[in-house]
């Protein structure tokens, strides 16, 4: 299925996590997100937990999580 | 003719009245309610004494209190998932923690439908889905609604199911034998007359937000819907077409604290806050002992089947593991990645439920895909030169990886379980983990599809249905220098 993170282009099996399409998109990105330095926002602006589904055209955004910020 | 002019007055009169429901003249005095909300709990049981200390002290200063579930209490932590009976740590204690309603969430079938009733029987609280039709399966009728009685006032909830693109929701469809679903928005027509009698309407869903997005522009009757599914994190309620939508987050981590004020049967306020309950220090000691007692207990130290010989080495490990994929998730071929074998070795003897899980421990899932001998080729070849290795262990195949001077791979050499080249002209049904499929760069016309189970839980299944293993020496992968 098609996703778009950072409004780039993902293919990513169907069924996947948020966490998998992280990894699509950049494996290094995924490192951060599990960490907690990196978070994914909905495209309403919320915040994601990284086992939650994608949705099929869903746009997500990675950014510096919240409490992560100065 | 005067006569008729009154009457007609009259009728326009009855008419610019605002119109008080049959409960909203039952409903006169003003009541505050609060909605604690949990969703996507799956079976994460270690912030539940923390949930039941809140509730409880909310319920001191809450005369109407109620704790609700958005689904998917189940699936996510092996102490739940393999306890002999399937989820019953949550059940207990969500029936601890005083939960009075839970909706059908998709992972709620993952236990199977003969475990899942034994659940509901034990369960203090009813399952609601209004989108789902049992008739044809082994389970009892799933109630739509219910309503929440605040003194006079009685507060309707209604839920509904995401369902895929396929028309079921996301689980295996082995599961859902018999059952049938109809989309939310369809259904949720039948529902609306609870508005009329309430005088309110409360969503209790789990269609992730987009879907209660949808749910709210098609559907402004709803005052709230308390949501689930995709996770998120709402520090703030989303406020679309007038319907108010909340949820919180997943694995209990924060639970949603919902204050809905009530005025002659109508919802004329509505406040929320996201509790984080792993910053929270109160517990309720009892609950906390519960849990201590499921984590501490001996059923992963259970005997699945046993090892003929030691496997030692990520061949012989990556052998049975693969091999579990494709006897149980009905594939030719199957992949495993060696970063994702996390022991060196596993003794001969007993092998347990917990030695599966600290040999898989990531929770991955199945991808299946249909592939061409081209496409796993390609698969095989960059996954070699990620880390210049023989990186996939495999199942229903071998491979030479042909290398170069500088042990880069440059071709594969492929053949079947017979020792024979394998059949180019065949499409191939080829199973790895979900970090393969999503992380390792190859070519598949096919996107793939999750089948909703983990590698350890198809690794369980097959080692249950074998119960003796022996993979001493087991090479299915070379590498020769050209």
């Amino acid at each position: 299925m098609l996703v778009f993170v950072n409004n780039r282009r993902v293919e990513v099996f169907c069924g996947a996590t948020l966490l998998d399409v992280v990894r699509a998109y950049s494996l290094t990105s995924s490192k951060r997100l599990l960490s907690g330095y990196l978070a994914v926002y909905d495209r309403f602006g919320y915040k994601t937990e990284p086992d939650g589904p994608a949705v099929e055209g869903g746009h997500y955004f990675l950014r510096v999580a919240a409490r992560s910020k100065r | 003719m005067y006569f008729n002019r009154i009457l007609i007055f009259s009728f326009v009169l009855l008419l610019s009245v605002p119109q008080v429901s049959q409960a909203g003249r039952k409903c006169k005095k003003g009541v505050e309610v609060v909605i604690l909300h949990t969703n996507d709990m799956h079976s994460k049981i270690d912030n539940m004494a923390k949930l039941t200390w809140l509730a409880d002290s909310l319920r001191q200063q809450h005369r109407y209190l109620f704790l609700v579930s958005a689904g998917d209490n189940f699936t996510g932590n092996p102490i739940v998932d393999m306890y002999p009976e399937v989820g019953y740590p949550m059940v207990d204690l969500m029936n601890k923690a005083g939960f009075v309603l839970s909706a059908m969430g998709n992972h709620e079938f993952d236990m199977g439908q003969e475990q899942f009733s034994q659940r509901r029987k034990e369960a203090g609280f009813p399952f609601i889905s209004g989108n789902i039709d049992v008739s044809g399966s082994h389970l009892r009728k799933i109630r739509p609604w219910v309503t929440l009685k605040a003194g006079k006032c009685r507060i309707p909830l209604v839920s509904f199911i995401q369902l895929e693109k396929n028309g079921i929701p996301s689980s295996h469809p082995s599961r859902l034998e018999g059952i049938k679903f109809t989309p939310a928005d369809v259904k949720t027509a039948d529902f609306l007359f609870l508005k009329e009698k309430y005088g309110m309407l409360v969503g209790l869903t789990h269609l992730g937000i987009e879907g209660d997005v949808q749910l709210a522009r098609k559907y402004p009757q709803f005052d709230l819907i308390i949501g689930g599914h995709s996770h998120t994190v709402m520090d703030k309620p989303l406020v679309e077409n007038g319907v108010t939508i909340v949820q919180a987050g997943s694995q209990l981590k924060s639970v949603g604290k919902t204050t809905l004020a009530i005025e002659a049967g109508k919802i004329t306020g509505i406040d929320y806050e996201l509790i984080s309950l792993d910053a929270f220090e109160g517990r309720d000691l009892a609950v906390q002992a519960a849990i201590d007692h499921y984590n501490d207990n001996e059923e992963m130290n259970r005997v699945l089947a046993s090892a003929v010989t030691p496997m030692t080495g990520k061949e012989e490990l990556g052998a049975m593991m693969t091999d579990a994929l494709t006897a149980m998730s009905g594939v030719d071929i199957a992949f495993q990645n060696i970063g994702g074998i996390r022991i060196p070795l596993l003794s001969a003897g007993d092998i347990l439920y917990r030695d599966i899980f600290r040999l898989d421990p990531f929770g991955n899932q199945v991808v299946v895909f249909e592939m061409t001998l081209p496409e796993i080729k390609s698969l095989i070849l960059n996954a070699y030169n990620r880390n210049k290795e023989a990186d996939l262990m495999v199942s229903g195949m071998t491979y030479t990886a042909l290398v170069d001077g500088d042990g880069s791979c440059v071709g594969i050499e492929m053949k079947g379980t017979d020792g024979q080249p394998l059949d180019p002209a065949k499409t191939y049904k080829v199973g790895m983990n979900s970090y393969i499929s999503a992380s390792y760069t190859f070519d598949h016309a096919d996107p793939g599809t999750v089948n909703y189970e983990t590698t350890a839980q198809t690794l369980i299944s097959y080692l249950k249905k074998v119960q003796k293993v022996d993979y001493q020496g087991t090479r299915r992968t070379a590498v020769r220098s050209i």
